[in-house]
């Protein structure tokens, strides 16, 4: 890619020998060399106006840049300054909770789990299921004996 | 200097976090509640010791009075076996398998009279306690209520 570089320079400026100008013209395609047709004139162009362009009072206008740069505001050079870091502290807090809140299985989080349930009762069953808060647990008993209310609970 | 302010502060800092959380172990004990639960109009006034539990039980039992029929609190201890007795019917048999900062696993037996209606596992969190949905009484329902305060 170099090589192509430096011989297409090389070609442009007109420097190329007949027979590397012919081999180097065999590989490019017509719309290259239609428009390489143009690049003497554009280069003669270039020749004659460079140079042309000076500016006046040159002392000035550096000083007057210089002055303009020293007005500016300045910017933080810092990259991670401590507000910022605070942010990005507080945003990854606030995602963990969040991630906590409702990604983790209720039994791993502080409330009350059951693990077993098993009721001794002939014909009853036991079944366990959390508070709707999560927080507290509940065991269903299905199938105890009725207590008749005349019967004195205490 | 600061530094060794700050180190001081931070040394007090764990020492009074310590100090809180042992006493706060120190202190746990374990209450259970016999509640007869029921439908009535107009319903009538929450006891107080089940102001914090009503809504739960109203939600999930769908009950808008209760009546306190007993309850007991005592000191939880870590010893094989501990009976706490809410009332003469309704008591339960309380093993205490693990102790961990923020919890308790237990092993509960709950007894009618000497007849043993139930055997649950649990880890119970200070604060957030176990319903036991028990057996029809009249016109109501009995509701167990075991947690760690």
């Amino acid at each position: 890619m170099k090589n192509f570089e430096s011989t297409f320079n090389r070609w442009l400026d007109g420097s190329l020998d007949e027979a590397e100008r012919r081999k180097f013209e065999a590989g490019l395609d017509k719309e290259t060399l239609r428009a390489a047709k143009t690049w003497p004139q554009t280069r003669a162009l270039l020749k004659e106006s460079s140079g042309r362009i000076s500016l006046p009072h040159p002392d000035f206008l550096n000083e007057q840049i210089r002055r303009a740069i020293g007005k500016s505001p300045r910017r933080a050079t810092a990259h991670f300054p401590l507000r910022r870091l605070l942010w990005a502290g507080a945003f990854c807090m606030a995602t963990a909770l969040l991630l906590t809140t409702f990604f983790l299985p209720p039994q791993n989080r502080s409330g009350t789990v059951v693990f077993l349930a098993e009721t001794a009762s002939p014909g009853a069953s036991a079944s366990a299921f959390q508070t709707p808060g999560n927080k507290g647990a509940v065991i269903w008993l299905e199938g105890m004996p009725y207590i008749p209310g005349e019967e004195r609970v205490q | 200097m600061p530094r060794s302010v700050f180190h001081r502060a931070i040394r007090l800092l764990l020492a009074a976090a310590l100090a809180l959380g042992s006493a706060a172990r120190a202190s746990d004990d374990i209450w259970s509640a016999l509640v007869l639960a029921t439908n009535e109009s107009p319903a009538t006034g929450i006891p107080k010791p089940l102001g914090d539990f009503a809504p739960t039980i109203k939600k999930v039992f769908g009950y808008n009075s209760l009546y306190l029929l007993g309850q007991k609190k005592r000191a939880l201890e870590t010893a094989p076996d501990d009976w706490l007795v809410p009332s003469k019917d309704f008591f339960f048999r309380v093993t205490c398998l693990e102790r961990e900062p923020a919890h308790y696993r237990l092993r509960l037996d709950l007894f009618r009279d000497k007849e043993l209606l139930l055997t649950t596992v649990a880890r119970l969190a200070r604060d957030a306690p176990l319903f036991i949905r028990g057996p029809q009484w009249g016109n109501g329902q009995l509701v167990l209520l075991i947690g760690v305060r």
